[in-house]
């Protein structure tokens, strides 16, 4: 409508797609052809936007302006902690069930949770809070943190054992 | 070493100063004004520019990421802000009567304080505002007198109407509904109120439209709660161009209206904001101009679309009504970059070309392009003729609407050469309308002469006409 920068102009679709990969256009049309854009178009946009996380899920937000979509990935923290293992890329399609049995270093979930915390996606107090978490996605992901268990890392971060910077 | 008045001097003439500096007492007032009342001091200056006439010209480098300009909340003319002043000046104010939309309390108040006998301090911002906005389509369309449908008893009336596009024609029958609501509205509220309601029509046409195109989202409820939209003295001269990127945002702390640049400008530029990702028949009956090679234009054949469904053979209603089912109906367009066409034609022209095609009626053919909606493979065979039928059916369209637009592109040229006079439409008006006509009039030849089946070399082909 016509008062200048109308927020209501721009609009946000969130969705969770499989990285460097061209998703099925019928799962984008339903959320994209009402806005006026091609599931087509937008699809191949997506996959090149995602190159960096192939074969990873990733969070895409898509901002739409009359009819033209500029993509952004949205930090989440299972695709986070997924990078951060390094596994080779693998074909969706031909490996079933995957376990994620990698392993990766304490500075490795600080930087993440800082991350997190910059894209204010954790309500944590403090960074100890938002590392707490990740260290739970880690958990459930299955890896290991250098060289125990998430939980057992979780009890010694409680404990203060394994310090966590203020920030 | 040591620079003397010549270096001075190049250097001053190196830099390319595009504007010229507007100095005359209305704008100067309001500056001197504005900063008494506590805005931060700017890097705008304002000047005429060829291109755009009045607009902000950067008086030294901005780098990108700083405030281009900031607002107190006391220069912020907001609706809340008028119901106080208004009540307060009226004779029996009672504040229950007060049910003015915001817009209508805003251009109920550049009505009033422009018609003031008693000038107040905003008779500086007042001042400023452009004494016609001839260039809005509205404005010529509304008519002398109070009417709820757009008049075109005046020869220039006329000549608007005919050469308008479809959307524009749209936008401006509903700002005529809305301003004609707005005008009784306010008469209405402002009688019980006890306050002078507005009589005359062309000026508070003239009100509605300086709100209409100036005021700014806030992005934020103010003090109140309230208010969403407001009136900013000295931001409001600035340009639209999609080429800017910029934020804005309210500074609770500081209680100012914030707009930041996203990139930066070099000393002797004209500073731009961004309205908004709108298409040029937008800009137009909103704002009054076009932005030329507008990234947002796109070609329109709702009415072709409209009128090819409903002669199909089968219920056109029930096609139709599918569509909208969908949230697919309407909105038909073709782009000049896109090498397909739209989503929602897609749509359209498969279910039709279904109808047509399958002779299965109106149900069969809905359920051949639920199909291909939910992504389920046809043959290929199917597939590419479907495609080519596609092809042929944008490109006869497209073939029409190119003559049609061509006559018009002429026409608006041929009026924006012409002198002002009485009874001709306003030139900058024409000369919006001939760029409108003619980024119409490309996208269809473009279309109209790519061949059938290689949707991709779209661009090749535009290339070449070019």
């Amino acid at each position: 409508m016509p008062p200048k920068f109308d927020p209501s102009a721009v609009q946000y679709v969130t969705l969770r797609t499989t990285g460097g990969e061209v998703g099925a256009s019928s799962a984008l049309a339903p959320k994209l052809g009402p806005l006026g854009l091609s599931p087509k178009k937008v699809g191949e946009d997506i996959a090149k936007a995602t190159k960096d996380w192939k074969g990873l899920r990733v969070t895409v937000q898509l901002t739409v302006q009359n009819r033209q979509a500029t993509i952004s990935i949205l930090p989440a923290a299972s695709s986070l902690v997924l990078r951060a293992l390094k596994e080779p890329p693998r074909d969706r399609k031909k490996e079933k069930n995957v376990i994620h049995n990698g392993n990766m270093s304490i500075d490795d979930v600080i930087s993440i949770a800082k991350t997190m915390r910059e894209a204010n996606k954790s309500f944590a107090r403090k960074l100890q809070g938002t590392v707490m978490e990740i260290l739970g996605t880690c958990n459930s992901v299955g890896c290991t943190v250098d060289g125990e268990a998430p939980t057992d890392i979780q009890d010694k971060v409680r404990s203060g054992e394994i310090e966590i910077p203020e920030n | 070493m040591r620079r003397g008045r010549t270096a001075r001097r190049r250097r001053r003439r190196a830099v390319r100063t595009r504007g010229a500096l507007v100095l005359d007492a209305e704008w100067t007032d309001l500056r001197d004004w504005c900063r008494a009342q506590g805005m931060p001091a700017t890097k705008l200056a304002l000047a005429r520019f060829p291109d755009t006439c009045r607009g902000m010209m950067a008086t030294a480098e901005i780098r990108a990421g700083e405030d281009l300009v900031r607002v107190p909340e006391r220069l912020l003319v907001t609706a809340s802000r008028v119901r106080r002043a208004t009540l307060a000046r009226a004779r029996t104010p009672s504040t229950s009567a007060w049910r003015l939309s915001e817009h209508q309390a805003l251009a109920y108040w550049v009505y009033a304080e422009a018609a003031a006998s008693q000038p107040s301090a905003w008779r500086r911002y007042t001042r400023t505002i452009p004494a016609d906005f001839d260039s809005v389509p509205l404005s010529a369309l509304s008519g002398d007198c109070p009417s709820d449908s757009l008049s075109t008893a005046t020869p220039a009336a006329q000549w608007v109407a005919t050469h308008l596009p479809r959307a524009a024609a749209r936008r401006a029958a509903e700002q005529q509904t809305r301003l004609f609501d707005d005008w009784t509205r306010t008469r209405a509220v402002l009688a019980t109120v006890g306050a002078a309601p507005p009589t005359d029509w062309r000026r508070y046409v003239w009100a509605w439209l300086a709100v209409n195109t100036r005021c700014i989202h806030l992005g934020r409820p103010a003090e109140g709660g309230q208010d969403t939209i407001a009136l900013a003295p000295v931001l409001d001269m600035l340009n639209h161009s999609h080429h800017a990127k910029i934020a804005t945002r309210f500074d609770s702390a500081r209680g100012q209206f914030v707009i930041q640049t996203l990139r930066g400008y070099r000393k002797g530029e004209e500073v731009f904001i961004s309205y908004g990702p709108h298409d040029n028949a937008f800009l137009l009956a909103e704002y009054g101009f076009v932005s030329a090679g507008n990234p947002h234009q796109a070609l329109e054949l709702d009415r072709e679309v409209d009128a090819w469904l409903g002669a199909a053979a089968c219920g056109g209603d029930a096609l139709a009504a599918a569509l909208r089912r969908h949230g697919l109906w309407g909105d038909f367009t073709l782009s000049l970059d896109d090498p397909d066409p739209s989503y929602r034609l897609q749509a359209a022209l498969r279910l039709g070309l279904a109808a047509r095609e399958t002779g299965l009626g109106a149900g069969g053919a809905v359920a051949t392009w639920e199909r291909w909606r939910r992504g389920v493979r046809a043959c290929d065979s199917n597939e590419a003729a479907m495609a080519a039928a596609m092809q042929q059916w944008i490109q006869r369209t497209c073939r029409t609407v190119a003559g049609a637009s061509g006559q018009m592109v002429r026409d608006a040229q041929a009026a924006a050469q012409q002198p002002p006079a009485p009874g001709r439409p306003h030139r900058f008006l024409a000369h919006c309308l001939g760029v409108i006509w003619l980024e119409a009039h490309e996208t269809a030849r473009r279309w109209a002469s790519c061949q059938p089946g290689d949707a991709g070399s779209a661009s090749a082909c535009a290339g070449a006409q070019l």
